[in-house]
């Protein structure tokens, strides 16, 4: 007898249509009125004994999952189509076939120790049993379903067509926003700021415009090459194996005023590749070596808790559904206190912290978007110094 | 299909130098090829035999031995 997930939340979408959605394994289903009946019994009922009570009744069912961070990696993690007059039409089922279609979403389960199981890492990127973490389910919706590279889809979703400007959407109305803001205030002419995994080096550019030098560092030689082409005349980049020993050797000691990190430090506690770890100790004890004794280390992650949780609720009025701190099986942020350890351990004292909020404009662009990262911020920053300062 | 495991095996020696390629063994579990090797090893056999899994194919259970994934050549060009 299946069993009905108790990892379920119901609710309505508009006139006799639910979302049924299983909040730990982010998949979902619309249907109708009818069809929650079955649901409800199914608890009570085996199969032969559903079809008796339903006989030849029709469903409706609404295939709406898909992976929404596809487009972008702040896009709405929600994972089904938000409007309803998006949806696909209805497809008109049976009480076996629905049956079925709640199990292939997860929303029955026929064996709890069987499903529970299935929260395990990928052994592969073409595992399909274990439901991995984010990261993996990211590589495996890119690589295997559409055969992109992920480097080549990480610039796409955070920048325009031209790479000159960051594409509509949190990236803009919330980091970008900030920083520009927040970099102005921080930084002068005669600043040495290391930016350390700067990408294609659209912020260690906005960085320079202040009149700091500004050297960008990233493992990718693609995003360098790229970089170096838009450079502007006070910024400098290399292609460099941060976190590995030895990398940072060439950088003088004690020769930075700044070293900015974003984005970058959250593979250093959950890698991209099983078996791939960074040593976070190696790359921090490289950056306090950099800085001045009176510099500063600047990181700005995604937000430890809210990034990547689902956007519930009305798209004015948010709220969201936490089924994972501590361990995480899908979650690749750090708990703040795992994070702030290793910080102290790392040599340095935190003297600032800040949760970023959108740029209030951003509302008449994507009004759900904007109330989500007004209400649950998605990056957080810190301001570090070296203990001994 | 022996055609097919030969050219498989080759594949993977010239890739992966000293390689010991068991055709009854796991070469996922066994770390015999890493998630972008994989990718790499579907896009030669795609060109190779002119062909295109779908997303329900691209499995490790399908992929886990050479035997498993000439089978499934085998079948997709029957």
């Amino acid at each position: 007898m299946p069993i009905p997930s108790r990892d379920i939340i119901v609710f309505t979408e508009s006139e006799n249509r639910w979302v049924i959605m299983n909040v730990f394994t982010r998949t979902s289903l619309g249907v109708n009125s009818e069809a929650l009946k079955v649901l409800n019994l199914t608890s009570y009922h085996n199969i032969n004994e559903l079809q008796n009570l339903f006989g030849t009744d029709a469903f409706k069912v609404w295939e709406i999952e898909w992976f929404s961070n596809y487009k972008g990696l702040f896009a709405d993690p929600t994972r089904y189509l938000r409007k309803y007059e998006d949806w696909p039409e209805p497809e008109v089922v049976d009480v076996m076939d629905l049956v079925l279609r709640l199990k292939k979403h997860y929303l029955i389960v026929d064996d709890e120790a069987q499903y529970r199981s299935c929260f395990a890492s990928k052994t592969s990127l073409l595992d399909r049993k274990h439901f991995g973490n984010f990261h993996q389910q990211m590589g495996q919706e890119l690589m295997v379903k559409h055969r992109e590279s992920p480097e080549e889809w990480w610039v796409k979703q955070k920048f325009s067509g031209d790479k000159e400007s960051i594409r509509e959407g949190h990236y803009k109305a919330v980091q970008e926003y900030f920083l520009k803001s927040y970099f102005k205030s921080k930084f002068s002419e005669g600043n040495v700021i290391v930016d350390i995994g700067c990408g294609t080096g659209f912020y260690s550019n906005l960085m320079a415009e202040t009149g700091a030098f500004v050297l960008g560092v990233d493992p990718h030689e693609e995003y360098i090459q790229s970089a170096k082409k838009k450079s502007i005349e006070n910024a400098r980049f290399e292609t460099l194996q941060v976190g590995e020993i030895g990398a940072m050797d060439h950088i003088p000691t004690d020769s930075a005023d700044y070293v900015f990190m974003s984005d970058a430090l959250l593979f250093y506690f959950v890698p991209v590749l099983p078996k791939k770890e960074n040593n976070i100790q190696t790359l921090l004890s490289d950056i306090c070596r950099i800085l001045k004794p009176e510099g500063c280390f600047i990181n700005v992650e995604p937000h430890y808790i809210f990034w990547l949780l689902p956007w519930l609720g009305n798209s004015d009025r948010p709220f969201t559904i936490l089924t994972e701190y501590i361990d995480k099986s899908f979650g690749v942020t750090p708990s703040i206190s795992s994070l702030i350890q290793e910080y102290i351990k790392g040599g340095f004292a935190v003297t600032w912290m800040e949760e970023l909020t959108p740029d209030p404009t951003f509302e008449a662009t994507n009004q759900r978007a904007y109330h989500f990262a007004k209400q649950f911020p998605l990056w957080q920053l810190f301001e570090l110094k070296p203990m001994s300062s | 299909m022996e055609n097919i495991i030969n050219t498989l095996t080759d594949y993977l020696v010239d890739k992966i130098p000293g390689a010991k390629i068991n055709i009854q063994e796991n070469i996922i579990e066994k770390g015999v090829i890493d998630s972008y090797g994989i990718i790499e090893f579907i896009g030669f056999i795609e060109k190779k035999y002119d062909l295109e899994f779908n997303d329900d194919e691209l499995t490790s259970e399908n992929f886990e031995f050479i035997a498993s994934i000439a089978k499934l050549i085998n079948t997709k060009m029957a």
